[in-house]
């Protein structure tokens, strides 16, 4: 069995460019294969303007392909595919935009649909690291383009006149000098014959016509009315259900159970042992298999597990921090980025330390962990809210030891994912119960199962270090992270994001990260480090400010002055929230900005307290710069959801372990934020021409520091130990 | 195992279940209507709140016994074209993200709105803070009811 995702992976996702133009291009040439075997799903729905989600027993589609990404039926009909599941951050609107633009389509005349699980055709397609529209915006718009001057080459052909007379409009091929038209429809069987062409024109910004138009997405009626489907709605034929207990203490191991009499149950099938592998380690548990999930939940009630409990049962939240501290004291990886800062800091005339404790958190998507597995001898086929679709169908290939062709993965609309679901457990779970028992199953995890399991997002230490000169210049500045990354091969460069991503112009400047080992399971959650390391970094450029005695906006213009795209989102923020006017009594602004996934966002949080020194956020701003926009309204959605996260897991929670179990297990001890404490929240985005960047996490990171600069604004008092409470009874 | 009756949707159904499995998973894993969401299991998240006899309830702390025999309404019965006015304000507004809490955000709204249409913002608070969004889609529902109150009064 192996653990996934792997390093390797990891590290080519990270990794920007990885899927190139010249991937893309030569994807569409061996496309053919990819009708022939069938495995579009969906794309019966002849509706325009309709998304067709997935279909379970897909019927073969009538279209002709020009590409992987472009289906035209005789009609004119065209189909866009897009090739990352939704998560609810608007892809299969944003994605398919870029495609329509270039092929002159209008994004209300066309379907859209999810692709399968393909990495020969797709390359990467995990929901995850704000990568779809980041990795997509050239390559897409390749697709487009090369579909367009196919259509536009065989038109000129059939009417015998020159290429360079004729364009596109609206689906349809126009002939400039006679206004003779043709729809795409009747070029298409054509046109599929034809090479891609390697180096397609693609349209000046100014020429835009999709892109950059607040344009709804295509599936939100279906979440408004029940009918989008998600892994926990799918049922298949001859599907039992299946509930997991598993060891309470992490990594314990199953002694014995009571099969017996659970097995006496009415409408329980098999009790049986599970495992899989969770951050590097055997997972075990005794899954109970019903005819119905109630019933199975009545079998678990029943069963009666005894565990050998391994070294967990010795850590205690209180240990893993202690252990992060000891480990400030290592050298750890150094990305010296500027001079010499130890040296620098060593003769300083004065110097400022800073130490901010960063907690656990769990994903707690609203709809929990669920797959459906159905393994047969030499196949295996898995639905569910998947966000790594390929690293599942490697993993189940590798741990079934099946050819991949012989593993397929549908992903379905995903209830809330934020990293939790790029996870492959569940799947790996569900397929080893499917093989055992040989019959398919649907794994549905409880909340309790979800969030004391984990994996979760890990805590960190965040040292921060600066010196002074003579003369009160800043002369060194450092900061240290210590985390736990199972995926970083070493000291992976990765935890220190938004850190080593930023652009102070600090001279002597050191940033280190030291991996702790703790055998708790983690696994990455939106905004990943940055959404740690940007609290520290950005809250200790608040006190050194003040230690200055400057204004931490105009402390942050001053060295930032080279990076003209950081300070014109302060310019705006500072307009926008009255920045340099009188304070009123008893409010509070704070300010924060972090860059993440080549995007730039600045907050500004407004704070006050009541008579009762009830403290209150009003308000959060944010500006945001991310490039070229390709549809404002979804950029604004994302940051606020981010926003809203971001606040939670600061000031609302934490998951805490005792004795190697988790101490929170359901929304009555792990409190997420609720709609009565949301703050305004308003969004602006920054004209710009520059390559898109990506907007699914940088939202979220710089909203709790500019609240707790904020919160130092107004009550003098700093916050360094996250979560805090604003109001503590 | 009992036999219960429900008017679910204007339609009546019987089923032989457990007395006490939750309404939710009847509606669910025998009824077959799976825009009702199993959230936390303890009335906590509010993503499968459901009207019964016209008022708002957690459907899965409802054992089937306590409601047989009642009228039950689940975001697949409010309308026959996803066109009730909630349900435009939530497609005007732009409300859901992932989608999965909005059948329970919805059909609080409804049941906030049928009981008093014109509610003060302590009463929405209230009544919409029960229900759990990870995506923090809070100011999108905000600007919904909004679009929803000014349409109302118009």
């Amino acid at each position: 069995m192996m653990d996934k995702p792997d390093p390797q992976t990891i590290s080519r996702w990270m990794e920007p460019g990885y899927f190139t133009r010249r991937d893309f291009i030569k994807l569409s040439t061996i496309s053919g294969a990819f009708l022939a075997l069938g495995i579009i799903p969906g794309c019966n729905n002849n509706r325009p303007g309709v998304i067709n989600l997935i279909n379970y027993d897909p019927p073969k589609y009538q279209g002709t392909q020009l590409n992987p990404f472009i289906f035209i039926d005789s009609s004119g009909q065209v189909t866009l595919v897009s090739h990352r599941p939704d998560v609810g951050n608007g892809v299969y609107q944003a994605m398919p935009m870029l495609l329509a633009e270039e092929l002159e389509v209008d994004m209300n005349d066309v379907n859209v649909i999810q692709a399968n699980t393909d990495k020969i055709l797709y390359g990467g397609q995990s929901i995850g690291g704000s990568n779809s529209i980041r990795r997509s915006w050239l390559p897409s718009r390749q697709m487009g383009a090369a579909a367009r001057e196919m259509l536009i080459t065989c038109a000129a052909e059939k009417w015998g006149v020159k290429k360079e007379e004729c364009f596109a409009s609206r689906g349809r091929v126009v002939h400039r000098p006679t206004k003779r038209k043709a729809h795409y429809g009747e070029l298409v069987a054509a046109a599929s014959k034809l090479s891609p062409p390697e180096d397609p024109p693609l349209k000046a910004i100014k020429d835009f016509k999709v892109i950059g138009k607040s344009l709804q997405r295509k599936e939100i009626p279906s979440k408004t009315n029940g009918s989008a489907i998600y892994g926990l709605d799918l049922r298949i034929d001859g599907m039992l259900y299946a509930s997991i207990e598993r060891s309470s203490v992490f990594h314990g191991k199953v002694r014995t159970f009571n099969a017996e009499e659970v097995l006496a149950i009415p409408a329980v099938r098999h009790v049986v042992k599970t495992e899989m592998v969770v951050s590097m380690k055997i997972r075990e548990g005794v899954a109970v298999v019903a005819d119905n999930y109630w019933a199975a939940l009545q079998g678990r009630k029943a069963l009666k597990v005894e565990w050998e409990n391994g070294e967990a049962e010795s850590w205690d939240t209180d240990r893993i921090v202690a252990q992060y501290k000891e480990d400030t004291m290592q050298e750890g990886q150094n990305h010296q980025r500027a001079g010499n800062f130890n040296k620098a800091f060593n003769i300083a005339a004065r110097t400022m330390e800073a130490e901010y404790e960063l907690p656990m958190q769990s994903h707690a998507p609203i709809e929990p962990l669920n797959v459906v597995a159905d393994v047969r001898h030499d196949s295996c086929t898995v639905w569910g809210p998947i966000q790594a679709p390929n690293w599942v169908r490697e993993d189940l290939a590798a741990f079934l030891q099946l050819s991949l062709e012989k593993v397929k993965v549908h992903p379905t609309t995903i209830g809330g994912g934020f990293g939790r679901k790029l996870y492959t457990d569940f799947p790996n779970e569900a397929a080893f119960l499917s093989q055992k028992i040989k019959a398919p199953v649907k794994v549905i995890w409880t909340r309790e199962d979800e969030m004391t399991q984990g994996p979760f997002r890990p805590g960190s230490i965040n040292v921060l270090k600066c010196g002074f000169d003579a003369t009160s210049h800043l002369s060194a500045f450092g900061h240290k992270v210590v985390t736990t990354d199972y995926y970083a091969p070493k000291h992976n460069k990765y935890i220190l994001d938004g850190v080593i991503t930023h652009a102070y112009d600090f001279p002597n400047l050191s940033y280190d990260a030291v991996n702790s080992k703790v055998p708790i399971p983690y696994i990455w959650m939106r905004g990943v480090w940055c959404s740690t390391n940007g609290f520290a970094h950005e809250c200790f450029i608040d006190e050194v400010a003040h230690e200055l005695g400057l204004d931490p906006l105009d402390f942050r213009l001053e060295h930032l002055r080279h990076a003209s795209r950081f300070t014109a989102v302060l310019e705006e923020l500072s307009k926008l929230t009255g920045w340099r006017t009188a304070k009123k009594q008893n409010t509070g602004k704070g300010i924060a900005i972090l860059r993440l996934r080549d995007s730039i966002v600045g907050h500004v949080a407004e704070l006050s307290h009541d008579e009762n020194s009830r403290i209150a956020i009003d308000k959060i701003t944010a500006v945001v710069d991310c490039g070229i926009v390709v549809n404002p309204d979804i950029v604004k959605q994302q940051i606020e959801g981010a926003i809203v996260m971001g606040l939670s897991t600061s000031f609302k929670n934490e998951i805490t372990i005792s004795e190697g179990k988790v101490e929170q297990n359901n929304f009555d001890t792990y409190h997420l934020m609720r709609y009565d404490e949301c703050p305004e929240i308003e969004v602006h985005i920054m004209p710009s021409e520059e390559d898109p960047g990506g907007v699914g996490e940088v939202g979220m990171p710089g909203a709790a520091p500019a609240v707790a600069n904020a919160f130092f604004d107004l009550t003098g008092e700093r916050i360094r130990k996250l979560p805090f409470d604003l109001n503590p009874v | 195992m009992g036999k219960f009756t429900f008017n679910i949707n204007r339609r009546n159904y019987t089923v032989d279940v457990d007395p006490q499995m939750p309404l939710l998973w009847v509606i669910r894993d025998y009824i077959g209507l799976t825009g009702t969401k199993y959230g936390c299991g303890i009335a906590q998240c509010g993503a499968c709140v459901v009207h019964v006899d016209g008022k708002p309830i957690r459907s899965c702390v409802q054992p089937a016994a306590r409601v047989s025999g009642k009228k039950i309404t689940t975001i697949e019965g409010i309308s026959e074209n996803n066109d009730h006015p909630v349900q435009n304000a939530w497609i005007d507004a732009q409300v859901p993200q992932c989608g999965y809490c909005h059948s329970g955000q919805i059909m609080t709204a409804v049941a906030l709105l049928d009981d008093n249409p014109n509610p003060s913002e302590e009463e929405i608070n209230t009544a919409m803070s029960g229900v759990l969004c990870r995506c923090g889609t809070y100011p999108r529902i905000k600007k919904a009811l909004n679009i929803l109150l000014k349409r109302s009064k118009s």
